[in-house]
């Protein structure tokens, strides 16, 4: 039952699209520089306690997906066995380790080692303090975990964070209660991310992209928590979480910017590049330099069109959707092709019809790429720190990158094209 | 001379009346860190950054003419005024100027006393870094001029939410006088149940599983009027912009009307223009992910990235907003600007 291999069983794929899923809800790993940097965005946009209930509440509605289909596929019929399905999946998802239970009216979580709280603590405590909480994810989780165990309506558990690890205590608490129901929305699980992909496409060298993406696959199937419930590889800590956490949490603060504050709109959306871009860079830099890598790829010589051929197999296994190159020009111009994104599919079930590309995330992966290809000394392995990031972006981004087509537009498929810019710091990633 | 950490320039000075302008400036960025002025003047960031220049350029030519010895300090002698520069500490300098007719003995050695009790606010300092250093002499010294407006006190405010934990840094250090907490927690203390409703607003179907995607955002049910984000506010275009400046103050004290700055022992100058500036610096230079900063600021305040960047065109009110943001971002009870 607890079993994190049974669990993992129910990892599958859209065939040909390179979608995951996880009890057919869509998910997706996630490094803990893109983690932070996507909810700080959220936060940034909606100040702190909106924020978190947003977060809070993305997290809870595809989460309560996942937790009532396991239960229900691995036949746990107790309000026992299913906490403890919940609190096992929690750890194999690297998520960090939680305790549920039951107090009076309300129930309460403990949580150690969580993804959020503890990475953050991680990267930024030395450099700034904390004032909130870190863990929505986790507080989503455990109340969407509530709901399924005591039969409850779902989304009418809330969860609030009163203790964190992120503000310098040992571990993380969360207050449960249940409420009224929230109004609900469409849900989007495998039906609906397969209605969005149309268009099966094919990138160029496809047989190299895709026997490294194959590859890499079969080696991130193969990575498992610690006791913890931590997910480290390539140096980093991942986290398997689902698909409309980031979505659903980023376009409703969109919209409530776009609203109350329109001229903020585009800086948000940078920022929601900026994070797909953090995110890109360490991740995708980190599989290049690895020698899981070296022993799939050979050793890296460096050229951009061997980079950019490894960034669309690593987004593939990753399950970012199927990384196409259309054109590469080195120096100049890079045209990704994907027949859909986990943000297009997302956006054309849930916001209707986009006016313009929808896709943040991948418009910062796809600048992360060109970076990638051209600004790291690959033959000199440099550590990739946050130190080098910095310094790398010290006199702004040299690429821009326009979303010609996007499926949430009701395009065929999404197409990013990035070309060299101009610098100019205070526009990088605006454009 | 009496000079305690507690006190700030302007009191110090009091025992100096040569002493007619007193910069503290950082090394080897040459930005300043803090200044005063027995007389009102304006270019005190310009200023900063030319004395910096000579004293930079002194410790190259020190080491070109008699090798590696170390500068103790730089005297500049004209017509109308004499000026000190001492070395602080490894990130930091001060500069004093003084009265022409003050003996140079003299000078120098009033020079000397003010910059040992500046590095000892900075020994003191439980963090020894430069950035906790520049922070900390920045707040001790920081009495003379009006500081963020804030509400009086943290009893008038309803508790936070979440309460953050006191201070264990700067507030920690009751030697260099540190403000204690003079406003709330950034937390907002608005009920929780406003987020929620708030949140519900976003669900724009009631009905489940069964919308049609043909919706717009444009159609999204309006937020409910308490929430404590706030639609737009107007504000008055300043002369040197066209763009429409709209702010979206999410810090729960603009409500209220600033509190008065303290008095001032000295005279000092108006602060209003300066103070914008020297914030972003400090910001640039403090802020975590540097390449992202002031898109976040422009993100938490609605004001656009422009005029951020050329901070002249700030009003007081949006000012008031980037140190809140600033603050916040940091983690920082204040700022010490
Ligand atoms: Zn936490």
């Amino acid at each position: 039952m607890t079993d994190p291999a049974r669990i993992v069983e129910h990892r599958t794929s859209i065939r040909g699209y390179d979608f995951e899923l996880l009890a057919d809800v869509p998910v997706v790993y996630h490094c803990h520089h893109f983690n932070l940097f996507w909810d700080q965005t959220i936060d940034d946009a909606l100040g702190p306690q909106l924020g978190a209930v947003v977060r809070t509440r993305a997290a809870r509605e595809a989460f309560h997906d996942i937790i009532a289909a396991l239960v229900d596929r691995l036949d746990a019929k107790s309000a026992k066995d299913q906490q403890a399905l919940a609190e096992a999946l929690f750890a194999a998802l690297g998520h960090g380790t939680l305790r549920m239970g039951v107090r009076g009216n309300g129930a309460h979580a403990e949580g150690r080692h969580l993804h959020f709280g503890t990475c953050w603590r991680e990267k930024y405590a030395d450099r700034v303090k904390r004032t909130r909480p870190a863990d929505a994810v986790a507080g989503g989780f455990a109340a969407a975990a509530m709901e399924v165990v005591h039969d409850l309506l779902r989304e009418s558990v809330d969860a609030t964070e009163d203790e964190c690890v992120a503000l310098e205590g040992d571990v993380c608490r969360f207050t449960l209660r249940p409420m009224d129901q929230a109004p609900l929305m469409r849900s989007v699980r495998r039906p609906e991310i397969e209605r969005a992909c149309r268009t099966p496409l094919e990138s160029k060298k496809e047989e190299d992209v895709a026997a490294l993406a194959a590859a890499l696959s079969d080696h991130a199937k193969k990575l498992t928590s610690d006791p913890n419930g931590r997910l480290r590889a390539f140096g980093l800590y991942f986290a398997l979480t689902p698909t409309t956490y980031y979505n659903r949490s980023a376009y409703d603060a969109l919209r409530h910017v776009a609203r109350g504050a329109p001229q903020s709109v585009s800086v948000m959306k940078a920022l929601l590049r900026e994070a797909g871009h953090v995110g890109t860079f360490n991740t995708f830099g980190r599989i290049l330099m690895s020698p899981e890598w070296e022993t799939r790829g050979g050793p890296l010589r460096g050229e951009v069109e061997e980079i950019v051929r490894g960034a669309c197999a690593i987004g593939r296994a990753m399950g970012l959707g199927r990384w196409c190159i259309e054109e590469i020009v080195p120096h100049d111009r890079l045209v990704l092709r994907l027949p859909a994104t986990n943000e297009s599919a997302y956006y054309i079930c849930r916001e209707g019809r986009a006016t313009e590309g929808a896709c943040y995330f991948t418009q910062g992966a796809a600048l992360a790429t060109m970076q990638l290809a051209h600004r790291v000394p690959w033959t000199s392995r440099p550590s990739l720190t946050d130190a080098f990031y910095d310094q790398l972006l010290q006199d702004g981004l040299p690429w821009r990158v326009e979303e010609t087509s996007c499926v949430s537009k009701g395009d065929a498929h999404c197409e990013f094209v990035v070309t060299a810019s101009d610098r100019r710091p205070h526009r990088r990633l605006t454009l | 001379m009496a000079f305690s950490a507690r006190e700030d320039l302007g009191r110090v000075a009091l025992g100096a009346p040569a002493l007619k302008e007193v910069f503290i400036i950082s090394i080897p960025d040459c930005l300043l860190i803090k200044s005063w002025a027995r007389a009102e003047r304006t270019n005190e960031e310009e200023t900063a950054v030319q004395l910096g220049t000579v004293f930079r350029a002194s410790i190259t030519a020190l080491a070109t003419a008699v090798g590696s010895e170390a500068l103790e300090g730089v005297t500049v002698e004209a017509k109308h005024a004499l000026i000190r520069l001492e070395h602080v500490t490894s990130g930091m300098m001060a500069a004093f100027v003084f009265e022409r007719s003050a003996p140079l003995g003299l000078m120098r050695v009033q020079a000397r006393q003010l910059r040992d009790h500046i590095k000892g606010s900075v020994e003191q300092f439980t963090k020894p870094t430069d950035t906790g250093a520049a922070r900390a002499v920045a707040s001790s010294v920081d009495r003379a001029v009006p500081r963020f407006s804030g509400p009086p006190s943290t009893e008038e405010r309803a508790p936070p939410r979440f309460s953050p934990r006191p201070s264990d840094d700067l507030s920690a250090t009751p030697a260099l006088g540190v403000p204690r907490m003079n406003r709330p927690p950034p937390t907002k203390p608005s009920a929780p149940l406003d987020a929620q409703r708030a949140a519900d607003a976003f669900t724009r179907e009631v009905t489940p599983f069964v919308r049609e995607a043909t919706e717009t955002p444009s159609d999204a049910t309006p937020l409910p009027g308490d929430l404590t984000i706030r639609p737009p506010e107007r504000v008055e275009p300043s002369p040197s912009s066209e763009a429409e400046i709209t702010g979206r103050f999410d810090q729960p004290d603009l409500d209220e009307p600033p509190k008065k700055p303290p008095i001032p022992e000295v005279p000092t100058r108006p602060v209003a223009r300066p103070r914008a500036t020297r914030l972003l610096d400090f910001f640039r230079r403090y802020a975590p992910d540097p390449h992202a900063a002031l898109l976040r600021l422009s993100l938490r305040t609605g004001i656009p990235v422009d005029l951020l960047e050329a901070p002249d065109a700030l009003d007081d009110a949006q000012v008031d907003a980037i140190a809140d943001s600033i603050r916040d971002i940091l983690g920082q009870e204040t700022v010490g600007i």
